[in-house]
């Protein structure tokens, strides 16, 4: 019974071991999958919907833009958004209630982009600063994102440093050149990084909004320690322009040979391992070596 | 009367110990065995049948995300399919990408009409796409395959450079390494490859059923397109300078709308600045000769470009 507790005892810490360690990862691939499905759905109902109604979508957000003063940035982490309204939260609400998708494929990230509103904070998601452009056509749109460094666990989970899915905690190996990709409805915008820059909330207050009214500007905007902002800006480009890029990234890998042999071999040598297990069980209840007799007479 | 055996726990030692030491030659000889079993078997199975691959970039969207690992089926004897997902080798490198056309079949890529790829007469309902294809900047343009051609493009249609663009073509027979058959990472897409149920099945190695209607699918691409009716031969006297067979290429026969249905030549050719085409917020402007979709709607829809690009090339 003592040897029985004692091995339950060291199985359950090997198994709590093992949890904490591939917790981030177990996390990571269901923050991926539900984001999978979600952008699944979004695109399946986005090829149902009538051209005209996309069409229509995109203008209104073409005279919301239009509409728009232009503003510092300010620090949208600390001051509440009072420009998310009624009529900003209709506009460009897609399928599954989300504006469309940011991909940076330099850190592998591609998160859904929210409107602001009060569900909807930069401290929990990828939102779309209330205020500032809307992806659509039209020149001098600056569109403004804002998201966390990383989903802070706030139950049992936070205390025992377990971290929540990744966001955009990797901004700072962004760098100029790199892309950003924003999908919305059935249209790619791509935008090339040109600078990357950490402000504190009063270098937010004063920084001017970027480029020149002939270009369309993407900022991302996180939080950093010590209260400081890490954005990261680029300017629109066109798809064309970029095809070098795209083909470049645009690449298969095949791993090395004795690497796929060992690979496609592994379950033949996982059964094996299976079948010497059960001959050495066999083998150990069929040739038992038998205790030592006790002699009567000596009781 | 006791009997003393004063070498018994000496024996039973002994015997311990030769049982131990045949149970750890029994588990080195098993384990080598079994390795040199799986090594061979890898082999085997390598050489014939499956290899590994991974995928990097987004021109396959969420299907194959960055960083998806993939078990490739070596030529099937089935031959391919539309739909399937092929591995193949281009400039000393590897792309996986969607097969939606194979030998013999007729393509008409129409960017900004509601259906851009239709093959030997027939839509494409392709529900796992992202993107457009008008947003990737090919043009109208119609071709029919070769006896060793396919026609592949990715999934994330406005980012993906394939077989939609002229530059790229077609990719031949003997480059195709395999057919993506088993999603191994990431473990939430673990499971067989998806998309090509949405296609109509391709007999690999002989002409698709479709093009049994000959006539009838080429008018029927004639109305959507707007132009007299042309079949496929007489195409392939149009455009001998772009025909590249020998590269394995090749465009068998291909014919350039003059600008129906594409802003930007349309706009190089007529001189005007390229921002007339947009705004697309504004109003749907129907450029003259605008591919028309089979239930007659015609539509110009610009990509969201980059307002100094179309300007610069305006000028």
């Amino acid at each position: 019974m003592k040897k029985f507790i004692l091995w339950f005892l060291i199985l359950l810490l090997l198994a709590a071991g093992a949890a904490w360690l591939l917790y981030p990862t177990g996390v990571e691939q269901w923050s991926a999958k539900e984001n999978a499905e979600l952008m699944g759905r979004y695109c399946s109902q986005v090829h149902g919907m009538p051209a005209a109604e996309i069409s229509g979508m995109l203008q209104a957000a073409g005279e919301y833009n239009a509409e728009l003063e232009t503003e510092p940035i300010g620090d949208v982490f600390t001051r509440k958004n009072s420009r998310a309204n009624n009529r900003y939260q209709n506009l460009l609400k897609g399928p599954e209630g989300i504006i469309g998708q940011l991909q940076i494929p330099r850190i592998g990230v591609k998160l859904p982009v929210y409107h602001t509103s009060q569900a909807n904070s930069p401290e929990k998601k990828l939102i779309h600063v209330a205020g500032t452009s809307l992806p659509a056509a039209g020149s001098g749109l600056h569109m403004v994102l804002a998201g966390p460094g990383q989903q802070k666990e706030t139950d049992f989970r936070g205390s025992l440093g377990l971290k929540g899915p990744r966001m955009l905690q990797e901004m700072e190996l962004v760098k100029p050149g790199d892309q950003m990709i924003l999908l919305v409805l059935d249209r790619t915008m791509v935008f090339q990084v040109e600078e990357v820059q950490t402000l504190s909330a009063d270098g937010l207050e004063r920084l001017e909004p970027p480029g020149n009214p002939d270009e369309n500007w993407l900022t991302v905007m996180t939080e950093r320690e010590g209260g400081r902002r890490l954005l990261v800006q680029g300017r629109q480009t066109s798809i064309p322009e970029e095809t070098e890029s795209l083909t470049a990234a645009d690449q298969s890998d095949m791993p090395p040979d004795w690497l796929n042999i060992l690979a496609l071999g592994s379950p033949v040598l996982l059964l094996g391992l299976f079948i010497l297990w059960v001959i050495e069980r066999f083998m150990k209840r069929a040739y038992r070596l038998p205790a030592p007799e006790e002699d009567p007479e000596k009781e | 009367m006791e009997i003393y055996h004063p070498k018994f726990d000496e024996l039973l030692r002994e015997m311990r110990r030769v049982r131990r030491e045949k149970k750890r030659n029994r588990l080195l000889w098993g384990l080598g065995i079994f390795l040199v079993l799986s090594l061979a078997a890898g082999w085997f199975v390598f050489n014939r049948y499956y290899t590994l691959a991974s995928m990097h970039g987004p021109a396959m969207g969420e299907t194959l995300p960055d960083g998806a690992l993939v078990l490739v089926r070596r030529t099937p004897e089935e031959g391919y399919r539309r739909g399937d997902i092929l591995l193949y080798e281009r400039d000393e490198g590897w792309q996986m990408k969607r097969m939606l056309a194979g030998p013999e079949d007729r393509v008409v890529l129409s960017p900004y009409s509601e259906n851009p790829i239709r093959v030997n007469g027939e839509e494409l309902q392709e529900p796992y796409t992202v993107g457009r294809t008008a947003d990737a900047g090919v043009s109208t343009r119609r071709l029919t395959l070769e006896s060793n051609e396919y026609f592949v493009a990715g999934d994330q249609r406005s980012l993906s450079v394939d077989s939609r663009n002229r530059d790229y073509g077609t990719i031949a027979k003997e480059s195709i390494v395999g057919r993506a058959d088993f999603i191994l990472w990431p473990i939430y897409l673990i499971g067989e490859v998806n998309g090509g149920e949405y296609l109509p099945n391709y007999e690999g190695g002989s002409a698709s059923p479709e093009t049994s209607e000959g006539t009838e699918s080429t008018e029927t691409e004639a109305e959507e397109t707007g132009t007299p009716e042309e079949t496929a031969a007489p195409a392939e006297t149009d455009a001998p300078a772009e025909t590249d067979a020998a590269a394995g290429n090749g465009v068998s026969s291909e014919t350039d709308r003059p600008a129906d249905a594409d802003p930007a030549a349309e706009a190089a050719a007529s001189g005007e600045p390229e921002a007339s085409k947009k705004p697309e917020v504004a109003s749907e402007t129907a450029a003259p000769g605008t591919a028309k979709s089979a239930d007659g709607a015609s539509e110009t829809q610009a990509p969201m470009e980059s307002p100094t690009a179309e300007k610069g090339a305006g000028e």
